[in-house]
């Protein structure tokens, strides 16, 4: 495979002004990753201060109710900050201190890798700035707050549509502006080289512990993993690990209204070569999903080559069916699940029928979902 | 050899610098931009960059951002502006054309088809800021096979032998971006510029071309010794949002020209 890619995806498509930093910050990484201090420092803080391991949790309700597979949650909701996001963050924000950085950036749509992105500067004490589509400032006041809280700017994005693609483009265009002394921490496996490898190595932490976990509870490798994908950093996270287990299924589940492996086309967004959701004329297309998380018109360059292999299937479950996960997990399991995670745990009805008692799922709650109620509330008047 | 190959020749023979203008393509809408190039070629501008409007440019601060999406509501895409194109040329303008876009409203409907399109109707080349030398090889071979310059971008940051690099790889000059950052008028150049500028001149053969932050007469002034011409984009759009009708408009974008002109010589 050519460096930086995965099959013909990936790559660096971007200005001139960024090739240099992406060159330091490879070699940084290339020497962190071999680096002993580096790799006990971050699983000090993942252990210490994130709370990993994260469960492997055998939903006995859900298994009940669907009277097949045995279904697993893993617990991605009970890190610390409340979804996945703080295994990447805390590695990059480490990075950002080894480069000698004055200042952390990221963009959020749900708001969760803000708010981690924001804790793990506090922690590590450096400064943070949040780009966030206007819109979504609106639907995540809570996670606003969050990060005003942690002492992190959050800076409302007016351009285009207003949401997560918006925000990115415009942390692109800071990071482009204030290159020697910002490091732009990307919440998910996308954006040019060597991103979506860096964050898929900081993410793998939550396949490697399932695929333990699940060896010592049932003594063998489960048949389905799901996870939800909007830039899919959850679910490169839970996949790869098993990646060389043939026998182990991935699915991948996209917001109907932001279904870019379903639905859209090879094309360059956001730096990267990957599926994009586009027009005609490739003028990238507004989505739109009850979960700020998942409505991205890109997706991280892996999961196109998981597609284009046929590693990995991808299915569309629409806002209804994700109220529908997001109540069963919170009725049933006593889990508020995040809207993003309950896009997973919808598909579960689904796919159970086709399975039998023996066969065992794997579920990635990757949040939890508190930062939601507010929009629950609202649409299940 | 097209129309900018043969430009930048005659220019670094006759030792005059290069007046290049970037106007985004159908802002307010098509036709405008049509009697906005033919106003410039007869104001003393030697190339002319068409934008083709994105709806996600990474590199453009907020004026073309804003010129791209009224374009794009207002319906322009790269047929339109094809089409414009071939009508300068069948009224025998003959200045030479180069699209700006990015890579993805190019790629979508096929590299090859597209550039023989724009070919066909009379584009020289292409600057593509989200395209570097590193996985665009083919854009680069489809562009020769075509006739059309593909021209590359250095930046502030970029090391003496990348510079080097990128002046083996672009066609007719070289955009030198001059400060890292997007586009979009600024003040003035300051020492760090041209410190980049004398690195840029010791490194780089072809012709070379300043953009980014270039607002007016006075700052060509100050840069012009360094470089073989500039490329003012953000504050020709400024003065097409601000202009009250069109015959102010053109009246306004000729004189800017020619004093841009004037600064230049």
């Amino acid at each position: 495979m050519t460096k930086g890619y995965f099959g013909s995806f990936g790559g660096r498509f971007i200005p001139e002004t960024l090739v240099e930093p992406l060159n330091e910050l490879e070699n940084e990484l290339n020497k962190a990753l071999k680096s002993a201090d580096f790799k006990d420092k971050l699983s000090y803080y993942l252990k210490n201060y994130a709370g990993r391991p994260t469960n492997l949790y055998f939903a006995e309700n859900l298994t009940k109710i669907f009277k097949g597979p045995r279904i697993y949650l893993k617990r991605e909701d009970l890190c610390h900050t409340g979804s996945h996001k703080i295994n990447n963050t805390l590695g990059q924000v480490l990075l950002a201190k080894m480069l000698g950085k004055k200042r952390v950036i990221a963009e959020t749509g749900a708001g969760q890798h803000g708010v981690a992105t924001a804790t793990a500067a506090a922690l590590f004490g450096i400064k943070c700035e949040v780009y966030m589509g206007e819109e979504d400032v609106k639907r995540q006041e809570l996670n606003v707050f969050r990060m005003k809280l942690l002492g992190a700017k959050v800076i409302p994005v007016k351009s285009g549509s207003k949401t997560l693609k918006d925000a990115i483009n415009e942390a692109l265009r800071d990071w482009v502006t204030n290159v020697s002394d910002t490091f732009y921490c990307i919440g998910s496996v996308m954006g040019p080289y060597p991103y979506p490898f860096m964050v898929r190595y900081f993410q793998s932490v939550i396949g490697q512990e399932a695929r333990r976990q699940i060896l010592r509870l049932e003594g063998r490798l489960p048949d389905y993993l799901l996870a939800c994908v909007g830039g899919g950093s959850n679910s490169i996270g839970l996949f790869h690990p098993f990646y060389k287990d043939k026998s182990v299924k991935f699915i991948g589940l996209e917001a109907a209204g932001a279904a870019t492996l379903s639905k859209g086309k090879i094309g360059y967004l956001h730096g990267m070569k990957t599926y994009v959701l586009q027009d005609k004329n490739g003028q990238i297309s507004s989505t739109h999903s009850i979960s700020a998380g998942l409505d991205y018109p890109g997706v991280g360059p892996e999961h196109s080559f998981y597609k284009e292999t046929g590693r990995a299937e991808y299915y569309p479950v629409n806002d209804a069916q994700a109220l529908y996960g997001f109540k069963l997990l919170s009725e049933h399991e006593g889990i508020i699940p995040a809207l993003e995670s309950s896009h997973a745990v919808a598909y579960l009805k689904t796919l159970s029928p086709k399975l039998s008692k023996k066969d065992i799922v794997i579920v990635c709650l990757s949040g939890r979902g508190d930062k939601d109620a507010d929009s629950v509330r609202s649409l299940i008047k | 050899m097209n129309r900018l190959e043969a430009k930048t020749a005659e220019l670094v023979k006759s030792r005059k610098k290069a007046l290049v203008f970037f106007v985004t393509g159908g802002y307010p809408d098509i036709s405008a931009t049509k009697t906005i190039i033919k106003t410039l070629a007869s104001s003393g501008a030697d190339i002319i960059e068409v934008g083709v409007p994105f709806s996600d440019p990474i590199a453009d601060g907020p004026t073309i951002q804003l010129s791209s999406d009224k374009a794009l509501k207002n319906g322009a895409d790269l047929s339109k502006i094809l089409r414009m194109v071939s009508e300068l040329r069948k009224e025998r303008i003959d200045i030479p054309i180069v699209l700006m876009s990015y890579l993805n409203p190019l790629a979508a409907p096929g590299l090859k088809p597209t550039l023989a399109r724009c070919r066909a109707a009379g584009v020289d080349g292409f600057i593509v800021p989200d395209s570097i030398p590193e996985g665009t090889g083919e854009f680069r071979k489809i562009c020769a096979e075509n006739g059309l310059s593909l021209i590359r971008l250095v930046s502030p940051n970029t090391p003496e032998k990348r510079l080097k690099l990128i002046d083996s790889l672009s066609s007719a000059f070289v955009y030198v971006v001059s400060l890292t950052g997007v586009t979009g008028k600024r003040r003035q150049f300051g020492p760090a510029t041209i410190k980049f500028l004398l690195k840029v001149r010791a490194n780089i053969r072809k012709p070379k071309f300043l953009g980014f932050g270039i607002s007016g007469p006075e700052q060509v002034l100050s840069v012009k010794k360094y470089v073989d011409g500039v490329i003012v984009g953000s504050a020709l759009i400024d003065i097409i949002s601000a202009a009250k009708n069109r015959n102010a408009m053109l009246e306004k974008i000729s004189s800017f020209s020619k004093q841009l002109r004037k600064a230049l010589d």
